[in-house]
């Protein structure tokens, strides 16, 4: 404790005014709480705007998401088609596809088959648009079962003749090299 | 206490007289705000037999939607929901065509609207019109959905279902709900022509004229037609009774006739609405359909890709330009003219009195079952790789097409069977 301190311990009781003006503790409360609701005020400006970014983001993001046209396993699951498991069948069928090869003079025999697959690919989006321009409809289910069902079958024509073409090119091979098929 | 407990009462029955009034109010307010009208519009027309009806499908309507919106569509409704879930635009997608012996074109749409008020809805209905009306052409149009061009509707977050109807004038009026049922009744004798993109089911009378289809995504239930022409993309469920003379061709699906005179598959290009655009150029005339015939006199297939033609019996039958198309026929009875490729065909009998069999044809299955007793002569060239063939037949000559020609049965007589199949398997009894 230095002198200063110790001069004001002793004379306390002297230094002590008698009467204090109320005002003037007004002042000081009033100078605390215009503080504390400085701060009060910030943090609910704070949360407002938080709350208020989130309700925008999600708006947007619910916007966004309902333009955005349905994907494939959507529409499945829309009209309870997903038990089927035809993208998997497909995919499957398209994985085995990949692997095989026909010779190169008989690649053209398949174009056909080839190019009614990339129609039926392009099937799916007219599908897709349908629904985003009149809603979920029954009969578009019907459509996309019998749509895959038919993917199916050109997917396995098209593996039965490849199998085919490769049986005759076993019995009389020709000078013409493999090629994939490209799907 | 009591003078207390008396201005207490009276101010709770005062309170709850309030409260009535305000519920009274708001009930009435809100029975007031919509008002449904319905009224059916018949037009009649006499007309002589050739004309030609021209009518699109139910459906046809345009829509214009933004916001929420959820289709909860049954098979025969094509109907809509605002942002409340409630409906909005309800059509009947079922186009029932009634034929009969007067000369008569009649037309029957019946009409609901709700608006916000009675003399709202009134004001809208007397706006709608039903033209049913002879062209110049011969050519009678008639438009389910009457004048109306366009059902619009648009909500949003803070905004409710805001619906109104477009007419073909460009005029708008606001409305709340639409519902729309058409129905027509034609004479026997004359000619119709439907084109339609949207989905529908289409009940069709007996009709002695011609009936020309250009449809998408459709049922067809006919019953007998004297001409058929359709171009059909699609359409999972065609079925005729009886057909003079068809000539469809058709991608994506399945058509039945029970009896056809004379049939052409592939004759005629898809149409528009039958394309995809970016694919258009590259696709058959006919591909990817199942034709269930009964009995066919002349089938003429023309352009073919990968269908599937099933027939319990035909007389002459000629197919070009086919590839991967399969044929399964029950019973063949004068003549087969085949040039195709990949093209697997089954005749489970071949009558005694055919004329001519003629295949020309590569990587495929080949059955030919001839009735018993049936003699003919065959010829094939076996420089093709073939297999199956029945080595116990005797061989009679070669031809100048270098073809091995053998005799079948005990008769000189019979038919012609000639065969040119590469990489082919037999099965000839």
């Amino acid at each position: 404790m230095n002198d200063f301190e110790k001069y004001l311990q002793d004379n306390k009781q002297k230094l002590e005014p008698d009467h204090i003006d109320q005002r003037v503790w007004l002042s000081i409360e009033n100078e605390i709480l215009r503080a504390k609701n400085k701060r009060i005020k910030l943090f609910v400006k704070a949360l407002a705007a938080g709350i208020l970014l989130l309700i925008g983001s999600y708006a947007l993001h619910s916007y966004h998401h309902q333009n955005l046209p349905p994907g494939e396993e959507r529409i499945l699951a829309e009209y309870d088609l997903t038990k089927y498991e035809f993208t998997q069948q497909v995919s499957f069928k398209k994985q085995a596809l990949l692997k095989a090869t026909v010779p190169q003079d008989k690649i053209d025999d398949l174009q056909i088959l080839l190019q009614q697959l990339e129609f039926m690919d392009g099937q799916f989006q007219d599908y897709r648009l349908y629904i985003e321009e009149n809603g979920y409809q029954e009969f578009i289910g019907d459509q996309i079962l019998n749509f895959y069902k038919s993917k199916i079958e050109l997917l396995d024509k098209i593996q039965k003749e490849v199998e085919k073409i490769n049986y005759y090119e076993k019995l009389q091979p020709s000078s013409s090299k493999a090629v994939d098929i490209e799907i | 206490m009591k003078n207390y407990n008396h201005h207490l009462a009276k101010q709770l029955i005062l309170k709850f007289r309030t409260y009535s009034i305000f519920f009274f109010c708001l009930a009435l307010n809100h029975s007031s705000s919509y008002a449904q009208i319905s009224k059916t519009f018949t037009k009649e027309i006499e007309v002589q037999p050739g004309v030609t009806l021209v009518s699109n499908v139910p459906a046809a309507i345009g829509l214009n939607m933004s916001g929420t919106m959820s289709s909860n569509n049954t098979k025969s409704r094509y109907s809509f929901s605002g942002k409340n879930g409630d409906v909005r635009v309800n059509i009947l997608k079922d186009l029932e065509i009634e034929t009969w012996d007067k000369n008569i074109i009649k037309q029957e749409t019946l009409v609901t609207i709700k608006a916000a008020t009675n003399e709202d809805a009134r004001m809208v209905m007397d706006q709608l019109q039903l033209k049913l009306e002879k062209g110049a052409d011969n050519r009678i149009v008639a438009d389910c959905n009457l004048n109306i061009a366009l059902f619009l509707m648009k909500n949003g977050f803070f905004k409710a279902d805001d619906c109104e109807i477009q007419l073909d004038n460009g005029r708008k009026y606001a409305i709340e709900y639409l519902e729309l049922e058409t129905r027509l009744s034609i004479p026997k004798s004359i000619n119709v022509s439907i084109v339609g993109k949207k989905n529908c089911t289409i009940r069709l009378g007996e009709l002695n004229g011609d009936l020309d289809l250009d449809l998408k995504y459709a049922e067809v239930f006919g019953t007998n037609v004297r001409n058929l022409r359709a171009s059909l993309k699609s359409c999972y469920h065609v079925f005729f009774d009886q057909v003079e003379a068809a000539d469809i061709s058709s991608s994506n699906s399945y058509v039945k006739i029970d009896q056809v005179g004379s049939m052409k598959i592939g004759s005629q290009s898809l149409n528009d609405a039958c394309d995809l655009p970016h694919l258009r150029n590259q696709r058959s005339k006919s591909a990817q359909t199942k034709y269930k015939l009964g009995t066919v006199g002349i089938l003429s297939v023309n352009d073919s890709a990968n269908d599937e033609i099933i027939i319990d019996e035909v007389g002459e039958m000629s197919v070009k330009n086919t590839s991967y198309t399969d044929f399964e026929i029950d019973r063949l009875n004068t003549s087969l003219l085949l040039e195709a490729k990949s093209s697997d065909l089954t005749i489970s009998k071949i009558a005694r009195e055919f004329s001519q069999i003629d295949i020309n044809n590569s990587l495929s299955t080949i059955a030919l079952f001839f009735e018993t007793g049936a003699n003919y002569t065959l010829k094939v060239n076996r420089n093709n790789y073939t297999e199956g063939l029945n080595d116990t037949w005797t061989k009679v000559s070669q031809d100048d097409d270098d073809k091995d020609v053998y005799k079948i049965g005990k008769s000189d007589k019979g038919g012609l069977v000639s065969i040119n199949c590469d990489r082919c398997k037999f099965d000839i009894h």
